[in-house]
């Protein structure tokens, strides 16, 4: 009888709600760990052609690059919002980094740094920019469907990955929270981008 | 009607899900302190106040300093107030940390930040502090409960205020109004519009 199909529908769609409702509470409170598949990430090419060459992109080829086509041996990408006091608290620790990573030899493994503000404007990335003086690439989230595809996770969060290794990408890396030390950061980095992929 | 019922219930409990998810950034700093209320009602009041209306005035207890006065800022400063709904809460502490690294744009359109919630001192206190403190005055408009955001048509049913920032102009008049959803911080663009928009 349709009236019996229609309430059959319906309990079925309250009963699949129900079961991923607890689903979804789990997830959103656990960030992303290191095995973790990196998800599909796309972000518009960088405006600035020194930005897009530090990240050996060709800004001629295309107006939007995926995250595993950048040219390095590890890259590291912080995921902060200028509405975040420890992201901005971690804004100074971040620059050193980035400086730490631009002054290792030119032997040393090509590791890349960027960010990305979830739930920032391009407006509010630029005024997250210009207030620490950032000088690495940094992308809006602005309708926060990264960080939705990264569990919603807190911020400063960081996560790094190796462009070389087979798809689907693994998480080599998944920092929650402040840096503790840039110099054993960037050893830590530095191992983990001269690991091979079993 | 029973079969339309059972497909109203199955949508709308779809609807609680979808609303459910919707997403905010939250920041370490606050991670274990924040209560979250869920997905509320976007709006919970009529505004009354609107642009070209004299500013109606008011003496709020600041967490820190001495008492706070719109009408001290007539004829000297632009007023950009800012009611946010409650402390602790996900939305609001993901807002105003934002205008903390923002005090040089206010300046530069001679313009005072002011924010207000119905809470008291003491949990404003220990909020700023989370946040890592403020540049700009919190005000409480606690007692009598809400009777500023009363005034000016953002206090809601349940004692908290909107979301609301109200723009006013060195003469003490309305420059503009906002009131975003509750759910949802507004955007930095929407307040350098309206502060480029104000007279320095």
């Amino acid at each position: 009888m349709p009236f019996d199909r229609h309430r059959g529908t319906a309990l079925w769609v309250l009963l699949i709600l129900g079961a991923a409702l607890p689903v979804w509470a789990v997830s959103q409170t656990a960030a992303p760990e290191i095995g973790d598949p990196l998800p599909e990430i796309a972000l518009p090419m960088p405006d600035n052609p020194q930005q897009a060459h530090y990240l050996g992109l060709d800004p001629l080829n295309a107006d939007r690059f995926d995250l595993t086509a950048i040219a390095a041996d590890l890259v590291v990408v912080e995921i902060f919002s200028m509405y975040c006091p420890h992201c901005q608290r971690e804004a100074p620790k971040v620059n050193t980094l980035y400086e730490a990573l631009q002054k290792r030899p030119e032997a040393a493994p090509r590791i890349r740094l960027l960010g990305i503000g979830v739930g920032n404007s391009p407006m509010e990335v630029d005024v997250f920019r210009k207030t620490y003086d950032i000088a690495f690439p940094l992308f809006s989230d602005g309708d926060f469907t990264i960080h939705k595809q990264l569990r919603e996770v807190r911020t400063p969060f960081f996560l790094a990955f190796r462009p070389g290794d087979p798809p689907p990408h693994k998480l080599q890396l998944a920092h929650l929270g402040p840096i503790d030390g840039v110099d054993a950061f960037v050893d830590r980095l530095d191992a983990i981008a001269r690991e091979q992929t079993p | 009607m029973k079969t339309k019922r059972y497909i109203t219930i199955a949508v709308a409990a779809g609807l609680v899900l979808a609303a459910a998810m919707t997403a905010s950034a939250a920041s370490t700093a606050f991670e274990g302190k924040i209560f979250d209320p869920g997905h509320l009602k976007p709006r919970d009041s009529l505004l009354k106040v609107k642009a070209g209306d004299e500013a109606p005035d008011f003496k709020l207890p600041a967490v820190y300093g001495e008492p706070v006065q719109l009408s001290d800022f007539r004829n000297r400063k632009n007023v950009l107030i800012s009611f946010v709904p409650a402390a602790w809460t996900p939305v609001c502490s993901d807002q105003w940390p934002g205008y903390n690294i923002i005090k040089d744009l206010f300046d530069a359109h001679d313009t005072v930040l002011i924010g207000i919630t119905t809470d008291n001192r003491p949990s404003q206190h220990a909020w700023i502090q989370q946040m890592g403190g403020l540049w700009f005055p919190v005000l409480s408009d606690f007692w009598p409960h809400g009777e500023v955001a009363e005034r000016y048509g953002v206090l809601r049913s349940d004692g908290t205020t909107e979301r609301a920032l109200i723009f006013i102009d060195k003469a003490g008049r309305i420059h503009h109004t906002h009131v975003e959803d509750i759910n949802v911080r507004p955007k930095l663009e929407l307040i350098m519009e309206q502060l480029g928009r104000l007279k320095r």
